[in-house]
């Protein structure tokens, strides 16, 4: 009896598990082979982008902001890390290279949404368009990854187990870790949840407005490696669209917007959703187009859902 | 204080100034008439969607990312009854649909938000990937080609003789959206609403209906823009003006539009409209990359909207 | 008494700009005990409490803490003197936990930097036992009523070590027995000697809680007595003692017509109790009362903006089903709100957009403004009601108080409606501003209008108003006339001196 209620509460309240739940189910009874290894490993790999995102847009609404420039971050850092590795820098150079060209947007994003009032939907606007940009003026378009060993990261396999899983399990312990356990998580929810209190208490609301941004340009800047390593090319607009996909996945796992509520468990649970959903339409051959037609409606359905719960309470 | 708000007003002006001084003497070729009217017919059709824009950012309630994916739609439902041997009663009635359609998804982003309190820019996001996508499959990946007279007349015909049509027909909706927002009940509403929803709401106005209607005009002016663009391209396919959005914002946010709402007008539009397409056309003869537009973009909104913080403190 | 004094404070001087807040105010705090500061809304209480918690600074005047001066610059300062304030308003996350929030910004860490999460939930746990309250460490904010709330914020208090904890009004949302359980829990802290600065209306409460009490007025000292040797009538007199400095703008009005408001029953969940209340045209009816007690909620459900659960509303005879604003304003009821730049203006648009709001209609035809009409409705108002401005292009944004407010009045006239129900609608106004508009209220009494007055301000009440409603804990607790009327009669029914 004790270890079942104690997993009812670990039962997260967001929709993302039912949804998970319902999406295997129907795509299971469509689709003939539906629970191949290949599948499962294959959702895996297709998933590690979109919970890096659904990651940013989490921490982006846990303090009541919002990041729309994610994913033009994750594209920006992986073409300036492919660009880097056609001049002759290794793997590892080029992706610090690209991990620093997307800090010095996030770096942008952060201290205009810390010390100056604009809101960040239209600063995030600003820059994930800048972001865009710049990539394309890069090379023009898509770059080329010199290197086969990059592919490894989006699928290559450590003991069977798909690397971007791997790597999303990492995600979850760390962010986890700090959110949870670290002072730093703690004053997050503070400051998402009642800023005049985290103020009052000490916190430098300013500085973690800030935070938040970079952590988001590191953890854009991994999506973006990960898209770019199954392609193996970056294409400054693969990441169009992914911040409205994290933002949708955030919220199904049970983000509120307005800040201070939700866990990183349920941003996860939310992007595998949404990936699980993507990953059946594209084996009934839904077109891309209805598949953003989708993901616009659930985005709807699940922002007024969620406005319901709140007028409830 | 006044002066504050006259510099606020002719600042903008003072800077379109500077900036074709600027780039008249950085490119000799941008004061010959034929360019300048080439610029002037760039900014035309974005002016129309500004002016749509204006409407909906007066409302405070946030930007319209819809307009760009309304324009597609109602432009490409539209063409079917706009081709070169169609009768002019259908015509007519293409131009009817359009409007009928743009004014339908402003209508429902204008429910969204009033009635659900759900923030703008998420709400016009969702509906515009689904909008984006009805195009598509409207279309079917067709191109309509071949429209009738009058529409190549509005889109790339001159009036009088030497004025291209599509500049009349921008400031002549531009003076009729100026008159409807300062003589008319209705706009005055929406700057009510805008510059303070309590106080609105305790003058017995109806806070909601403003912002429906905010939104329905947006929708109603991106379907115009929708014709006039056809006869400027002479042919209709899907995504024909899906990155619009952000161009409009940058208009609106140049022309001193606030985000904050209840402040900006129809003329404002006007001088963003024509700083972004100055600038746009100087790096054009400049030969400077396009892609460095969206990098222009980006940072003239962070810029414009800085600016008006400052100010206003 | 030859006790120890832990806080004092001594001639304290605080000015706002245009407005003396505090003078010459000299307070004391021994240890242990609970010290009740009265007084009335704007005496200068929840100035001075702010000065000791850092948030403003004194113009002159001196802070000891156990007897050494210090300047507290900041709640930072604050708290490391050991003072710790409790506001009605709870400064928690609503979505941490108790002991989150007990340890905000203080978290008691591992070595390895993680928070060391059995160590704080102990720590909370002790101060809540301690506190006898029966709180769940890990219960999140939101799911807990209000007194248990408050026990945790006393616990954070607690657990910031403060000796001296000020609480502001920590009954006014609390039923009886969670009174009665805060102040087991107070007598508590003052055993273990914490020592307590206590702001309350409730006159019947101090007795049983208080050791001595000082009365602010007008931001001066008026006493320090000892509780219990003072009478309850007493010190009402000496909280609202101050002269009536105005010469009554009314005059005699006894003259009865018919009823234009009247509301019947009214019911709102928590907030109004079978309120009934009428004004006749030409009468001005005062709404007195304490902060809290229910005024603003009844007028704002009257006029619409709240919704309620049972009773009446009938304007100009005419019964309103359902009221919106919008149909309030058409039936020719005007509501001017207590806060004038929330509620009552659009600080950014000009004044003549601002005195047309409520009435557009006057002005348009066919859905067509008249600009011409409007700027002379707002220049006949600048005039008439003598607004001090560069014209009516003028954001109110850049205008004092008292003028800001005389927009707001302006744009209720345009309506020329019938009833009109002004909140507060001198308070932060200068004193001249202050005769004007009493000037104005009272001639459009004269003119025919039903009018019916909020105000804290009981000088103010008397120098206006024809009959006197007082409100407690959203019931009418009296009605008085013109004539029985003072001072001392309006608080004891506001505080419950009497019923």
């Amino acid at each position: 009896m004790k270890l079942k209620s104690s997993l009812l509460k670990k039962l997260p309240s967001s929709g993302a598990i039912y949804g998970i739940i319902l999406f295997v189910l129907c795509f299971s009874l469509v689709i003939p082979n539906y629970f191949t290894l290949h599948n499962i490993s294959n959702i895996a790999r297709q998933s590690a982008v979109l919970c890096f995102i659904s990651m940013c847009s989490c921490l982006a609404i846990l303090t009541n902001q919002t990041d729309l420039s994610c994913g033009a971050i994750s594209s920006f850092a992986a073409c300036v890390a492919a660009k880097a590795m056609n001049g002759g820098c290794s793997v590892l150079v080029g992706c610090l290279i690209g991990l620093l060209a997307a800090l010095a947007i996030g770096a942008i994003n952060g201290v205009l949404a810390g010390y100056t009032e604009i809101p960040t939907f239209i600063i995030t606007l600003a820059t994930m368009n800048i972001a865009e940009s710049l990539g394309m003026v890069l090379q023009g378009g898509t770059i080329h990854i010199p290197y086969e060993s990059f592919k490894l990261l989006s699928e290559g396999n450590i003991l069977y187990i798909p690397i971007p899983a791997l790597l999303v399990a990492a995600l979850y312990i760390a962010m986890n870790y700090i959110l949870k356990h670290r002072k730093y998580g703690t004053y997050l929810y503070a400051v998402g949840g009642k800023e005049d209190a985290a103020w009052t208490s000490g916190i430098n609301v300013k500085r973690m407005k800030l935070s938040v941004y970079l952590i988001n340009a590191v953890l854009a800047a991994c999506a973006g490696f990960i898209y770019a390593a199954r392609l193996s090319a970056a294409n400054p607009s693969q990441g169009n669209g992914l911040e409205l996909n994290g933002i949708c996945a955030a919220v199904l796992g049970g983000i509120v917007l307005g800040g201070g509520r939700g866990n990183v468990f349920g941003a996860l649970l939310g992007a595998i959703a949404i990936s699980i959903l993507r990953n059946g339409m594209n084996m009934l051959g839904f077109r891309i187009l209805t598949q953003m037609m989708v993901i616009g409606f659930i985005l709807i359905v699940i922002l007024a859902l969620d406005v319901a719960k709140k007028e409830a309470k | 204080m006044k002066g504050k708000d006259f510099l606020m007003k002719y600042s903008r002006i003072v800077i379109l100034v500077l900036i074709m001084a600027g780039v008249s003497i950085a490119s000799p070729d941008f004061l010959k008439p034929s360019n300048l009217l080439n610029v002037a017919r760039q900014s035309s059709m974005l002016l129309i969607m500004s002016l749509g824009m204006t409407c909906a950012m007066l409302l405070g309630r946030g930007v319209d990312m819809s307009i760009g994916a309304t324009l597609s739609l109602t432009s490409c439902v539209a063409a079917g009854f706009l081709r070169s041997n169609d009768t002019v009663g259908s015509v007519l009635i293409g131009i009817v649909i359009a409007l009928v359609i743009g004014m339908f998804i402003g209508l429902i982003n204008g429910v969204l938000i009033s009635y659900l309190h759900l923030p703008a820019i998420l709400v016009t996001y969702g509906v515009r990937e689904i909008i984006r996508s009805v195009a598509f499959f409207y279309m079917d990946g067709d191109i309509i080609s071949g429209f009738h007279k009058f529409v190549m007349f509005m889109g790339s015909g001159f009036a009088f003789g030497a004025i291209p049509t599509q500049i009349i027909i921008a400031l002549v909706l531009t003076a009729a959206t100026a008159w409807m927002l300062k003589h008319t009940r209705m706009g005055r509403e929406l700057y009510v609403v805008g510059a303070n929803p309590s106080a609105a709401k305790f003058s017995g106005l109806k806070a909601e209906k403003s912002v429906i209607l905010g939104f329905v005009l947006s929708g109603a002016l991106a379907a115009l823009a929708g014709i006039v663009y056809l006869g400027r391209l002479g042919a209709a396919e899907a995504e024909i003006g899906n990155q619009f959005h952000f161009q409009c914002v940058s208009a609106v946010a140049i022309g001193g539009i606030s985000f904050a709402g209840g402040a900006g007008s129809a003329w404002g539009a006007v001088i963003g409209a024509l700083i972004l397409n100055i600038l746009i056309n100087g790096m054009n003869l400049l030969n400077i990359s396009s892609y460095w537009q969206g990098t222009v973009n980006g940072v003239i909104i962070i810029v414009a909207v800085l600016l008006d913080y400052v100010v206003r403190k | 008494m030859g006790r120890e004094v832990v806080l004092r404070a001594e001639k304290i001087n605080k000015s706002f700009p245009g407005v003396k807040v505090l003078s010459d105010v000299s307070f004391d705090l021994e240890k242990g005990e609970v010290h009740i500061l009265l007084g009335e809304n704007g005496a200068g209480k929840s100035t001075l409490m702010k000065i000791f918690s850092g948030l403003y600074s004194v113009d002159s005047g001196n802070i000891y803490v156990n007897g050494e001066k210090v300047t507290i610059r900041n709640t930072k300062d604050s708290q490391n003197l050991g003072i710790s304030i409790i506001y009605q308003e709870f400064d928690l996350v609503p979505y941490l936990t108790v002991a989150q929030n007990i340890f905000l910004g203080r978290e008691p860490l591992k070595k390895n930097g993680s928070i060391d999460q059995a160590e704080m939930r102990k720590k909370s746990r002790e101060y809540l036992e301690f506190l006898r309250a029966n709180v769940d460490v890990d219960a999140k904010i939101f799911t807990l009523g209000v007194a248990q709330q408050q026990l945790v914020e006393v616990a954070k208090a607690l657990s910031q070590d403060a000796k001296i904890l000020i609480m502001d009004e920590p009954t006014a949302t609390l039923s009886d027995s969670e009174i009665e359980r805060l102040f087991e829990t107070i007598r508590r802290l003052q055993q273990s000697g914490v020592s307590i600065i206590y702001i309350s209306h409730r006159l019947q409460e101090l007795k049983q809680i208080g050791t001595r009490v000082t009365v602010l007025r007008d931001g001066m000292t008026i006493c320090t007595e000892d509780i219990q040797e003072i009478s309850m009538d007493e010190l009402v007199h000496r909280m609202v003692g101050r002269e009536v400095s105005q010469e009554r703008v009314r005059l005699e009005n006894t003259a009865r017509k018919e009823v234009a408001l009247k509301v019947s029953h009214l019911n709102r969940k928590n907030v109004l109790k079978d309120v009934s209340i009428e004004v006749h045209k030409g009468e001005i009816v005062a709404l007195a009362g304490l902060v809290g007690a229910g005024r603003t909620e009844l007028v704002h459900a009257v006029f619409g903006i709240d919704k309620i659960d049972s009773g009446e509303i009938e304007i100009s005879g005419k019964k309103m089903e359902k009221p919106t604003p919008g149909k309030c304003v058409k039936s020719g009821l005007g509501l001017l709100p207590e806060s004038r730049k929330e509620n009552g203006l659009s600080l950014t648009l000009p004044i003549f957009q601002n005195t047309s709001q409520a009435a557009m209609e006057r002005i348009t035809k066919r859905g067509i403004l008249n600009l011409k009409k409007e700027r002379q409705v707002a220049e006949k108002y600048i005039k008439q009601l003598n607004i001090v401005c560069t014209g009516p292009e003028l954001e109110p944004l850049y205008m004092s108080g008292g003028n800001q407010q005389k927009v707001v009045i302006g744009k209720w006239l345009f309506t020329e409606s019938d009833v009109l129900i002004f909140d507060e609608p001198t308070r932060g106004i200068d004193v001249g501003a202050r005769e004007e508009i009493y000037h104005i209220i009272d001639n459009l009494a004269k003119e025919g209008a039903a009018i019916l007055v909020i105000s804290s301000d009981l000088p103010e009440v008397l120098t206006i108003s024809d009959r006197i409603y007082v409100m407690r804990e959203g019931r009418i607790a009296g009605e008085i006339n013109y004539e029985d009327a003072s001072q001392e009669l309006i608080m004891s029914y506001a505080s419950g001196g009497r019923e």
